[in-house]
């Protein structure tokens, strides 16, 4: 295992310096002037150049890829034109409730579509499986914010359980009123997500089914059920787990939408935002966070197919 | 009768496919005696490894298959029992080597948990008892320091030493019926050879009652006591060995037995001098199935199927015109 680890580690260095690359050329790809970008239609030409030179665009792009790469080691992700503080503690502020929407969705739509999707492979054809594909069908194709519109609608207009949106940190209010006004937007996404999840989940376990091990299994008498729990869903764990993976990764962006609707101030908002305001340098920051933490939860992905299944620990 | 461990009556196996029901298996009816080797042998896709793992009910009745006739182990019908029963009958009494043996493993447990799983189900032993017992089949089966096979994952042993594990897995509970799918496929002639004699062996030993399927006709001739031919899901001939390989009465049994090589020392691999393809199983010709890859083809050939019919004590062949028809060779 520990061979294993360290060879999934040092096959990151390629693909860190790639995205580094592709990153940094974000804002140079930009045609014409980054900093005239920036500035918008209506600058004058002085404070393009003025901009130009203290951002360093007039310098030769590897002079500037090294200046940036060298300041994000040293933690200098560049400044926001629009947000007081430094750039860390700007996407640290934005991190944290993108973060809990995420971890909060994944752990509803887990609990949801694990056993369903089981449940459907198990029934396959039959009433359970075509009502569980009825619903993953709905879901997937509705989307997110028609879901989150009637859930405000009906919990908070309708019937006043919850707040309608707003966002309040734990360390403000305490975990009952947070979970409170992270309810809605986490069962939102969260059924979403599920929806995917439950397919996904469907078709992993019916393709291991229908495998020659599993006839194998059978063959030497081994009880149905424990057929299942023992030598299918320990199988079907490694797709679930590339599934539960991809979908943090796609929350983890920023669910957009989401967080507009139910006024969260994750890292979604903060990249429309500074989309909407031209702030290149958070729109760099949050892509290079991004990538980061995708690459972060790949690996894990990995560690975990690594203790799930001895073919990746043991390398081929 | 006393003798008689398995006797298959019109098996017919259907799946339910996205094309519709296919009949994979359509009227198979065969038996095994005590201590005897039963070849079953037939190109690919006729229906030979359905025909096996049918007897077993291993597919899955509740969305993939539909059996129908009876498969009577020791005068007891399988097609009868409720699935609980049927689990003390596989792996128990009747064990199968399944074609392929990477696929059959699973890939996630080691192969002395897999040889174990029947052990403690069957018998009842402790892990620790059947963990001996697991270490003394890997080393029956011809394997190495079975103790450090033991701990290892199926996809770290060649092709050869899976087939062993899985063939251990097979014989640990001593059963009366051995099925075994080509378990000597797509491995090198000498280890072929052992896995063989290893089979032949036990059937001796135990007195266990043996299906072989293979392709490969050396094999047949060498160990079998009997031969049934298949061909689209039907037996076209069933007969003793030396009268399969002396007096062939039906025509693709003839065209078999020509595609061997004839010079010594060679070994048929696979079977396919026989002009024409095998159809599909949803192109599935009236009359004689295989009339169209047949030289004495006639009229009544192509209106009506022919019955399997005994021709002598102990041959049965399923053609219009046996009579006429004497072997080519
Ligand atoms: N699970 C399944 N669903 C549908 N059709 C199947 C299934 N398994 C096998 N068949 C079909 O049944 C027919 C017989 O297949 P089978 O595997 O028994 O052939 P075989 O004689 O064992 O061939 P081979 O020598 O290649 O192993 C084939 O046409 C195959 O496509
Ligand atoms: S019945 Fe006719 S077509 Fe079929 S094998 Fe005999 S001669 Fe050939
Ligand atoms: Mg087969």
């Amino acid at each position: 295992m520990r061979k294993y680890i360290i060879k999934r580690l040092l096959t990151l260095i390629p693909v860190l310096f790639v995205v580094s690359i592709a990153i940094f050329l974000l804002i140079h790809l930009t045609p014409g002037n980054p900093a005239a970008a920036m500035l918008g239609d209506l600058a004058t030409p002085e404070a393009i150049a003025r901009l130009s030179e203290s951002l360093g665009f007039n310098d030769p792009l590897p002079v500037q890829y090294f200046r940036w790469l060298s300041g994000v080691f040293r933690g200098n992700l560049g400044t926001s034109l629009f947000i007081k503080g430094s750039m860390i503690q700007i996407l640290r502020n934005h991190l944290v409730p993108t973060l809990q929407l995420t971890s909060y969705s994944i752990l509803i739509a887990t609990l949801i579509a694990v056993p369903l999707g089981i449940l459907a492979a198990v029934k396959r054809g039959r009433m359970p499986d075509q009502v569980i594909s009825m619903f993953s069908i709905v879901g997937i194709s509705l989307p997110s914010f028609l879901l989150g519109l009637g859930l405000i609608l009906l919990l908070s207009v309708k019937l006043g359980l919850l707040p309608s949106s707003g966002y309040h940190p734990i360390s403000e209010v305490g975990w009952a009123t947070h979970l409170r006004y992270m309810a809605m937007p986490s069962i939102a996404l969260g059924s979403i997500e599920a929806a995917l999840m439950i397919r996904m989940t469907r078709s992993s376990m019916l393709e291991i089914l229908g495998s020659d091990y599993i006839r194998m299994a059978k063959a030497k008498g081994v009880p149905r059920f424990k057929i299942f729990m023992k030598h299918a869903l320990r199988n079907a764990l490694i797709g679930i787990v590339t599934v539960v993976g991809l979908a943090f990764m796609s929350l983890l962006a920023g669910a957009t939408v989401t967080e507009s609707i139910f006024n969260i101030p994750g890292i979604g908002k903060l990249t429309l935002n500074s989309v909407m305001r031209r702030d290149y340098q958070v729109i760099q920051a949050v892509v290079l966070m991004v990538s980061l933490t995708n690459v972060l939860i790949t690996l894990i992905i990995d560690l975990i197919y690594g203790l799930i299944d001895p073919r990746v620990r043991l390398g081929q | 009768m006393s003798t008689r461990i398995l006797e298959v009556r019109n098996l017919v196996t259907s799946f339910k496919t996205d094309r519709g029901i296919m009949k994979a298996v359509d009227g198979v009816s065969f038996h095994v005696e005590k201590g005897e080797i039963l070849g079953l042998v037939g190109e690919s896709g006729c229906g030979k490894s359905v025909t096996s793992q049918s007897i077993m009910r291993l597919y899955d009745e509740k969305n993939l298959v539909r059996y129908e006739g009876e498969v009577l182990l020791e005068g007891r019908n399988l097609m009868k029992l409720p699935e609980h029963e049927m689990q003390h009958i596989c792996g128990k009494e009747i064990a199968i080597v399944f074609q392929d043996s990477l696929s059959s493993l699973n890939p996630v447990f080691t192969c002395g948990d897999q040889i174990m799983e029947a052990l403690i189900i069957h018998q009842g032993m402790s892990k620790k008892e059947a963990k001996e017992r697991a270490i003394e089949m890997l080393r029956l089966v011809g394997i190495p320091s079975p103790e450090k096979r033991f701990n290892q994952y199926p996809h770290e042993l060649s092709g050869g030493m899976r087939q062993r594990v899985m063939i251990a897995c097979a014989l640990s509970c001593q059963p009366k019926l051995l099925i075994a799918d080509e378990p000597t496929t797509a491995l090198d002639v000498t280890i072929q050879a052992q896995i063989m004699e290893l089979i032949v062996e036990l059937n001796r030993k135990l007195q266990m009652g043996v299906i072989l399927i293979t392709h490969d006709l050396a094999v047949v001739a060498e160990t079998c006591n009997r031969v049934a031919v298949m061909y689209l899901g039907q037996i076209v001939e069933e007969a003793d060995v030396n009268t399969i390989f002396d007096n062939p009465r039906h025509p693709y049994t003839m065209g078999l037995l020509q595609s061997i090589p004839r010079l010594e020392g060679e070994r048929a691999r696979r079977l396919h001098v026989i002009q024409g393809t095998v159809p599909l199983l949803n192109q599935i010709p009236k009359g004689c199935r295989f009339r169209p890859r047949c030289p004495y083809a006639a009229d009544i050939c192509q209106s009506e199927m022919p019955e399997l019919r005994q021709i002598s004590d102990t041959q049965f062949v399923r053609c219009w015109h046996v009579e006429h028809i004497h072997n080519g060779r």
